[in-house]
């Protein structure tokens, strides 16, 4: 359904949102960070977890975390910190629930699809009617990572440190997996 | 695409990729810049690249809901405890109005609830990867009988409006007015008691209400037909039906029972009261109160108006029936319904409208390819998106108006008014302009007061330039890129694409912006033009130089070869820093801090022609309807008319602004002068009213009065001007194209919102009207549009 929209807002805000834009207290800054995280955190918890319910926990526990978090330790890198405590919380849910997929195995990063062939392409755009259901086909940290890129808006180091790949790996799967959405927007024009 | 995926077109990719991300060094960046310069499939391939950036972010965002109700305390909780004695915590807007606004209707209630569970499930297996079609088309079917739902309820509240207007006026059903009178003095005093009347004749009803059976009946727009067990005519519309109800003497007008009309209107609205009953939810004593004081509302709407007559305060009948846009930009709103002449024979419009509404459904259906949310339309928004070639003024008077009328293409029986309004342009003759922007799109720039500012005003400004000026976009963060390369003024559509691409994030890191900025605009130098880069960050003038000193000192050389610079601050608390100053001081260049839109757009048109002249402030605007003319109108658009008194009154319009509407007319039909409208049962009987009379003027022929209410700059004396226009009769396709093309983006609107008003509108209409109007589109926005009406067809499978 439709979020509010977050590039526009009317020029009348409220002064409650005015206090979060000055970013003057911690509360306010603790609600502006919750306010810009809360949805990309949600995409990558419920991508990670396969279930929204637990993604609301996990992050829940997150921001909860963070507000006992001393603020001067997290305030520059507030945003790699909790996507790195959504992570490792969603990480041991799934080993609690012994549901280890292929996050954690080190061969995930070279199960790569290489083989972007044009037809193979055209095929899976005819089936699929959005972007994000193409990558789909992709694997799991490969996905992980368009995410993170994408709706997190993490730098490649800040997924190279929280992903355990490195900076080059990061760079090249997501080129690959961009790949696979931009044939599709090209055929879909 | 060649069929050998080498490593090197890999690796070429994997360059662009990150040069799109800002990921790239600074030296890498440039050469990759230059590379980029020197071919065009390079540029391509970037340009697929943000594009399914672009297309991918827009999904996750639209694909993903925010924590439970339960988790969101316990973070409130949490940042409340953090830290005592702070501002409250700001909820999530949209979340709010959709919960309040679902206690509307039980009904709907029942049914939005089932979709706030489905939903989330259905997300989330799609995540899981299972077969996605197939879901996406159940929740797409889910949504659209939301959608229908909505606009039932839309309907009914309308006739609950309409009905109680007209149980103020109409002498003639006797029935309906007494019942309906009871029945608001009931609402006045006590609202728990409202219930009971509607409750009464919905067990009246042999067929108690049937939901599956009215969702999809309610593709035909007549509620009417499906609801009443009255034996009714079968082509009425829900119009005309008003158009009936309103009238002051029913059996001079229409052949129908007059005691139908009394009792048909009634038990609707019963039927929509006993459906909240017949639903098995219980309201709360204060939902109840609630959906009371929506019905004071629309009454507050109508009556006192009525009886001022005349001494209205101009605040319109925009919000008769809709819920002000007080909390989310979505809220849903409620089309607004025709209204009786002698009821309220004044409205009115805002002058200044927003037109952001259009984007957003642009973005929707061209980008990912689905009808955009019926709330997300605001037609006043589309139809004001458009330029329009009115005249200005040829005296002294700041505004002109262009009002005319002719048929209303969607309803035969209807005219349709435009009302245009054209400020006065002030030709200064400024020199051509050459402006490069060297925007920070570094993630701290991504704040409502930043980039969205940023983004407004540059479009405000591209507004005022022609084919002779020059535009051209750089963005920094990270590394720097060229967005837009030098773009004369008329192009608006391509400057504006540009700009809706522009995302923040990033480090600032704006050292090779500038000098790409310096270097295009010396390439497209205009020779005794403006030459300006115009850098716009939000205070880190980090821009890459090691030290101030060499920013001001690159600052100082290009002026010397004509090329100032303008430093904008934006949201930024502090005094402009020492770097500011010494640009000023020492090349002659300027900066302004910047902190709201009206800054935003003067400080920016000053870039271009010195300054923006306001023309007029505290402008007030009305239309008159003349009863001998009219019966009743219905205001297209506006519906977030409920205009806070300082927006209302204390605004400043820029020269050459420009605002149209469209009023939906209900002609008068051919009557007696001297019986209409003097209605001998109320003289006859009223202790506190003069009758009303019609004044000479009445008779002129005038069908309407646009007045307008303005102080001059410098005067603190309101000034008053007034445009009368009387119909010619004129038919449609004789009307000027931009009233066409205008009516059919009004079109447009209503077949996206599903109004109830839509009439015989369909996407084929719409194409016929627009196409034949769309002629010399230079901006490039109508054939655009175009586009638009052929992909919303397509999707709505029509």
């Amino acid at each position: 359904m439709n979020q509010p929209d977050h590039q526009h807002v009317p020029p009348n805000q409220p002064a409650e949102l005015r206090a979060v834009e000055a970013g003057q207290s911690d509360q306010a800054w603790l609600a502006e960070v919750f306010r810009e995280n809360e949805l990309p955190l949600m995409g990558y918890a419920t991508h990670l977890l396969g279930d929204r319910d637990r993604a609301s926990d996990v992050v829940q526990d997150t921001f909860v975390r963070l507000c006992k978090q001393p603020r001067e330790q997290v305030r520059d890198r507030v945003r790699q910190w909790l996507f790195r405590v959504c992570r490792n919380r969603a990480l041991d849910i799934m080993k609690k629930e012994s549901r280890m997929k292929t996050l954690d195995d080190a061969k995930a990063s070279r199960q790569v699809s290489r083989d972007a062939d044009p037809s193979a392409i055209a095929e899976i755009a005819e089936h699929h009617s959005n972007a994000q259901s193409l990558l789909e086909k992709l694997p799991d940290r490969q996905r992980e990572i368009i995410r993170l890129k994408i709706h997190g808006g993490l730098s490649y180091r800040e997924i190279s440190e929280l992903t355990g790949l490195s900076v080059g790996n990061v760079g090249y799967l997501l080129s690959t997996g961009l790949k696979l959405v931009r044939n599709r927007l090209a055929t879909a024009e | 695409m060649t069929s050998e995926p080498t490593d090197q077109r890999e690796r070429i990719e994997e360059r662009a990729t990150a040069f799109v991300f800002g990921e790239l060094e600074r030296d890498e960046a440039t050469e990759f810049m230059k590379a980029m310069d020197a071919s065009s499939s390079l540029r391509s391939l970037v340009t697929s690249i943000r594009d399914a950036v672009g297309a991918l972010q827009t999904e996750f965002e639209d694909s993903t809901g925010g924590v439970n109700d339960a988790d969101r305390e316990k973070i409130e909780l949490a940042i409340n405890a953090s830290q005592v004695q702070a501002p409250p915590f700001v909820m999530d807007p949209a979340d709010t109005s959709s919960r309040r606004w679902a206690t509307g209707l039980a009904v709907a209630a029942s049914l939005l609830l089932a979709c706030g569970l489905t939903f989330p499930a259905l997300n989330q297996v799609i995540t899981a990867n299972t077969d996605t079609s197939e879901l996406r088309d159940k929740i797409r079917e889910i949504e659209l009988r939301n959608k229908q739902l909505e606009n039932e309820k839309r309907a009914i509240e309308q006739e609950l409006a309409s009905l109680r207007s007209s149980a103020q006026a109409d002498p003639g059903a006797e029935n309906t007015r007494s019942e309906a009178q009871s029945q608001s003095a009931a609402s006045d005093s006590n609202p728990q008691t409202v219930a009971a009347p509607g409750e009464k004749v919905g067990s009246e009803e042999t067929t108690p209400p049937n939901l599956p059976a009215r969702n999809t009946s309610n593709g035909n727009d007549s509620p009417t037909e499906d609801t009443s067990s009255e034996p009714t005519q079968p082509d009425r519309s829900l119009d005309t039906q008003d158009f009936e109800i309103d009238t002051d003497d029913g059996s001079i007008l229409d052949p129908d029972d007059p005691s139908e009309l009394g009792v048909d209107p009634l038990e609707r609205e019963g039927e929509g009261l006993a459906e909240i009953a017949n639903a098995g939810e219980i309201m709360s004593e204060a939902e109840l109160m609630m959906e009371m004081e929506k019905g004071m509302e629309m009454m507050a709407g109508d009556a006192p108006r009525n009886a001022g007559f005349g001494g209205g305060s101009g605040h319109g009948i925009g919000g008769l029936g809709t819920t002000p846009r007080q909390f989310a930009r979505f809220a849903p709103f409620g089309d607004n319904s025709f209204v009786p002449v002698n009821n309220a024979p004044l409205s009115t419009f805002a002058i200044d409208v927003d037109t952001a509404a259009y984007n957003k459904i642009r973005s929707s259906l061209s980008r990912q390819h689905r009808l955009p949310n019926s709330d997300s339309v605001h037609i006043e928004e589309l139809v004001n998106f458009f330029s329009y070639d009115y005249l200005p003024p040829d005296d002294d008077r700041p505004f002109a108006a262009a009002i005319d009328v002719a048929g209303c293409p969607w309803n035969p029986e209807h005219r349709l008014a435009r009302i245009g309004i054209k400020g006065k342009e002030i030709k200064q003759d400024r020199p051509a302009s050459n402006i490069v922007f060297l925007l920070d799109v570094s993630g701290s720039m991504n704040r409502p007061n930043r980039m969205p500012l940023v983004v407004d005003a540059i479009k405000m400004l591209v507004n005022q330039l022609d084919e002779k000026d020059s535009i051209a976009i750089v963005v920094y963060a990270g590394a720097a890129g060229l967005v837009l390369d030098s773009t004369t003024g008329d192009r608006k559509k391509t400057i504006f694409d540009s700009l809706e691409k522009l995302k923040s994030g990033g480090p600032t890191d704006g050292g090779r912006g500038i000098q790409l900025a310096y270097r295009i605009a010396r390439d497209s130098f205009i020779a005794g033009g403006t030459n300006r880069v115009v850098l716009c960050s939000d205070g880190d003038l980090n821009v890459g130089m090691t030290n101030t000193d060499q920013l001001i000192q690159l600052a100082e050389e290009n002026s010397q070869a004509g090329i100032l610079l303008s430093v904008l601050g934006f949201g930024m608390e502090k005094n402009p820093d020492e770097t500011m100053k010494q640009i000023r001081n020492r090349s002659d260049g300027d900066y302004a801090l910047i902190d709201n839109q009206d800054q935003a757009r003067k400080v920016f048109v000053e870039q271009i022609n010195g300054t923006l002249e306001t023309i007029a402030q505290d402008v007030e605007l009305q239309v008159e309807f003349n009863p001998m003319e009219v019966e009743s109108y219905r205001l297209i658009g506006y519906e977030n008319g409920i205009l806070a008194a300082e927006d209302f009154n204390h605004n400043t319009i820029g020269a050459g602004h420009t605002v149209t509407a469209f009023y939906e007319i209900v002609p008068k039909r051919d009557l007696d002068p001297d019986t209409t409208g003097v209605d001998q049962f109320l003289i006859d009987r009223l202790k506190y009213q003069r009758p009303i009379r019609y004044s000479e003027e009445a008779a002129s022929g005038e069908m309407l009065t646009l007045r307008l209410s303005y102080k001059s700059p410098s005067e603190n004396e309101s000034q008053l001007i007034e445009f009368a226009v009387k119909d010619t009769g004129k038919r449609f396709n004789l009307a000027d194209h931009d009233f066409q093309f205008a009516a059919s983006v009004a079109a447009f609107g209503m077949l996206m919102r599903n109004s109830p008003h839509k009439g015989s509108s369909s996407f084929d209409m719409v194409e016929e009207m627009a196409t034949s109007s769309a002629i010399d589109d230079r901006s490039g926005y109508r054939n655009e549009f175009l586009s638009l009406v052929k992909t919303a067809r397509a999707l709505s499978g029509e």
